[in-house]
């Protein structure tokens, strides 16, 4: 446990144009409350596109859900990479992180979850701000409404509280901002590939890839209930990625772009991450991440994150050649591509890939 | 990273409080244990009287976990007021925008409470009600200068704030709510009483910046000729001669403690009181039997007819202070010769 000096000494208060900020809570019901930060200078239609935000963000925390399919993953983590996209601009945002948190807490009625979205000039301390978010301001939603509702019955008032802890928790989390980032043990646990995605983007190009195990594979079924599903995996990095342009466009940082570097979802003790490392290739954004599965029984060869994180680099800095990068992430994967953009074969993907049968 | 519990963040000397304990038994061998507890209790500073702690004590006796005694519960009390220090010492540096109070309770919740209540947890039973934690709270983290720490009034305000919850069998973890009810006040309290003696401090501040400008202002808003007062006065008094390096010298220091360098003065704001000062500092200078021959008023004359020559010769009306100097040192130099001269 480790206390930090109160940040605000070192670092001029933020002003709300200068970050974007948003507390969305999802209760057991999937209704949808938030507390969000933006200019006051904005038009009450950017407001308006601003509250659709936590619909979009959450959309993918409740689909996994709503697939039916398997088990009841959690969209932990989201973070992109932000680039600066003409340095001819007159002015550049000065926004270098951008990430999305999600707490997830288990009570009777059903699940409720309390995502935030961070983008502030700072390098973060991501893992504080979890721990803030899901040790604390979720908790306090959550046993607020058991205690007022005791205390309270029928004058108990639920919007009330809900807006309140809201409050209170996006000011704690302006508070924390700034803080320098950690490494912390999570860095160096190790993991197995189940597949790679590559993805490429241009003003008339999206193309989006998925390598894996042989359909026939044994090794493709058994690994099937340590991943939502190949379909969900296949879908979220364009998901957000495009997401996160468009709150940007929103928020009018026009000057910078994303780049998805890592999304981390949760299932009980099962952990899947996604790294992604890209390159601007003749106005081509081409992109390669590896889907990974926690070390577990299963798991042969396992490794840490940079290893993954280096042979991702390499192929696209063309020093390896696909295939042979395939190799590097799994020696058991195949050459063989399957589309990931159109429905149709987003499912096929569903109805082969992530048959367990 | 290896997680650092909380004995090893706020340590407290066990062996040595236990040598203490020891001698205080040794001391107090008729007394029951509670009341030798208390009385350890008290003499290091914790609680605020010793039937409150004896209270305390008693009635935390029987919630507490199977192997852990009493003396755990008082080296608990010891350790929760070195949090308190520690506590207070990032409140004090704490800036919260706006002075807002909900978020200073949250930010000290989360920083320094939230890992502890999993920390005393471990010391009572599982079982007893949520409640009896929040009063713990206010009994272990009160400023140790508390006038009242009676457990049935603390009970009673908690009482109600914070019932237990059950499913099926489990305790409901109520675990925030029950470290705000017994937070709360004592971070409100704390962070107010740290707002106000910023506060005093910035006023104290400002009187002393207010006295030291007006000093300034002092200062400035006089000739002082003391070198002319006192070459005067040794002149009258030795009869030794002044050389004219030395008149020059005393109206030098005399013009220099009002001009500074870089400031800009109007001719007719300094004046007047030029006029007065210096008849003032040459006046002052003289024996009882020269003033009678030279009174106040003739030597103001004297010093106005100098000053009224000199104001014809400059061309402009508003110069800097050493400007000034140097073009009225050698009118003001030769006034004193003539005047010492006819002494």
């Amino acid at each position: 446990m480790e206390v930090e000096k109160p940040h605000k000494l070192f670092k001029k208060k933020m002003k709300d144009q200068d970050i974007i900020l948003g507390l969305f809570y999802a209760d057991e019901d999937n209704l949808i409350f938030d507390n969000i930060k933006y200019s006051e200078n904005f038009s009450d239609m950017k407001i308006n596109d601003i509250k659709m935000l936590s619909y979009k963000f959450l959309g993918p925390v409740f689909l996994t859900a709503a697939t039916g399919i398997g088990n009841n993953w959690i969209i932990e983590f989201v973070e992109a990479s932000l680039s600066v996209r003409d340095t001819n601009m007159e002015s550049v945002d000065v926004l270098q992180s951008f990430f999305t948190l999600n707490s997830s807490i288990e009570i009777q009625e059903g699940t409720t979850n309390l995502f935030a979205l961070i983008s502030t000039p700072y390098t973060e301390d991501i893992k504080f701000l979890y721990d803030e978010i899901s040790n604390y301001i979720h908790p306090s939603i959550v046993q607020g409404k058991i205690v007022n509702e005791n205390l309270l019955r029928s004058r108990f008032d639920f919007n009330k509280l809900i807006n309140s802890e809201l409050e209170r928790g996006i000011n704690l989390i302006e508070y924390s901002l700034g803080g320098s980032r950690k490494v912390y043990w999570e860095e160096e646990q190790r993991y197995y590939c189940v597949g790679l995605i590559e993805r490429k983007n241009a003003e008339d190009l999206r193309i989006s890839n998925l390598y894996t195990f042989d359909k026939d594979d044994p090794l493709r079924k058994a690994f099937l209930n340590d991943i939502p599903s190949y379909y969900v995996l296949a879908i979220l990095p364009d998901y957000y990625e495009h997401l996160i342009g468009e709150t940007l466009d929103v928020y009018n940082k026009m000057g910078v772009y994303p780049n998805i570097r890592m999304i981390t979802l949760r299932y009980r003790d099962r952990k899947v991450v996604y790294l992604e490392e890209y390159i601007v290739e003749h106005k081509i954004y081409k992109s390669y991440g590896a889907i990974l599965v926690q070390q577990n029984e299963k798991t042969e060869e396992n490794k840490k994150l940079s290893y993954f994180k280096k042979n991702l680099r390499l192929i696209l800095d063309r020093n390896k050649a696909l295939k042979e990068s395939l190799e590097l992430m799994n020696p058991h994967f195949k050459n063989e591509r399957w589309g990931a953009i159109s429905n149709e074969e987003l499912d096929k993907i569903g109805v082969i890939l992530d048959n367990p049968d | 990273m290896v997680e650092v519990s909380i004995e090893d963040v706020y340590k407290i000397d066990k062996d040595k409080l236990l040598r203490y304990y020891d001698r205080i038994q040794n001391q107090f061998k008729s007394s029951g244990p509670i009341q030798i507890i208390t009385k350890f209790l008290i003499n290091q500073s914790i609680g605020s009287n010793y039937s409150d702690v004896y209270d305390v004590l008693i009635y935390f006796r029987d919630k507490l976990k199977e192997g852990k005694k009493i003396l755990d519960f008082a080296f608990e009390w010891i350790r929760a007021q070195k949090i308190r220090l520690e506590y207070k010492k990032y409140l004090i540096r704490a800036q919260y925008p706006f002075d807002n109070l909900l978020l200073a309770v949250d930010d000290c919740i989360f920083k320094f409470f939230l890992e502890y209540d999993t920390f005393i947890r471990k010391l009572l039973k599982k079982d007893i009600q949520e409640h009896n934690f929040s009063a713990l709270y206010e009994i272990f983290f009160s400023p140790y200068e508390s006038k009242n720490l009676n457990i049935q009034d603390i009970l009673e305000r908690h009482i109600d704030n914070i019932p237990t919850q059950f499913q099926g069998l489990e305790k409901i973890n109520t675990n925030i709510i029950v470290l705000r009810s017994g937070l709360s006040n004592i971070i409100v309290k704390d962070y107010e009483n740290v707002l106000f003696a910023r506060k005093e401090e910035k006023s104290k501040k400002e009187i002393k910046l207010k006295k030291e400008s007006t000093f300034e202002l002092e200062q400035e808003s006089k000739f002082k000729g003391f070198l002319i007062e006192r070459m005067i006065k040794t002149h009258c008094i030795s009869k030794k001669e002044i050389s004219d390096n030395e008149i020059e010298n005393a109206v030098s220091q005399f013009l220099s403690s009002y001009f500074k360098f870089g400031t800009l003065y109007k001719f007719d704001g300094f004046k007047d009181l030029l006029i007065h000062n210096l008849a003032d500092d040459i006046y002052s200078g003289l024996t009882e039997k020269l003033k009678q021959a030279n009174s106040l008023d003739n030597i103001k004359y004297l010093v106005l007819n100098v000053i009224t020559i000199f104001s014809k010769t400059i061309k402009s009306k508003m110069l800097d202070g050493m400007a000034w100097k140097s073009d009225l040192i050698p009118f003001l130099k030769e006034f004193i010769i003539k005047f010492i001269n006819n002494l």
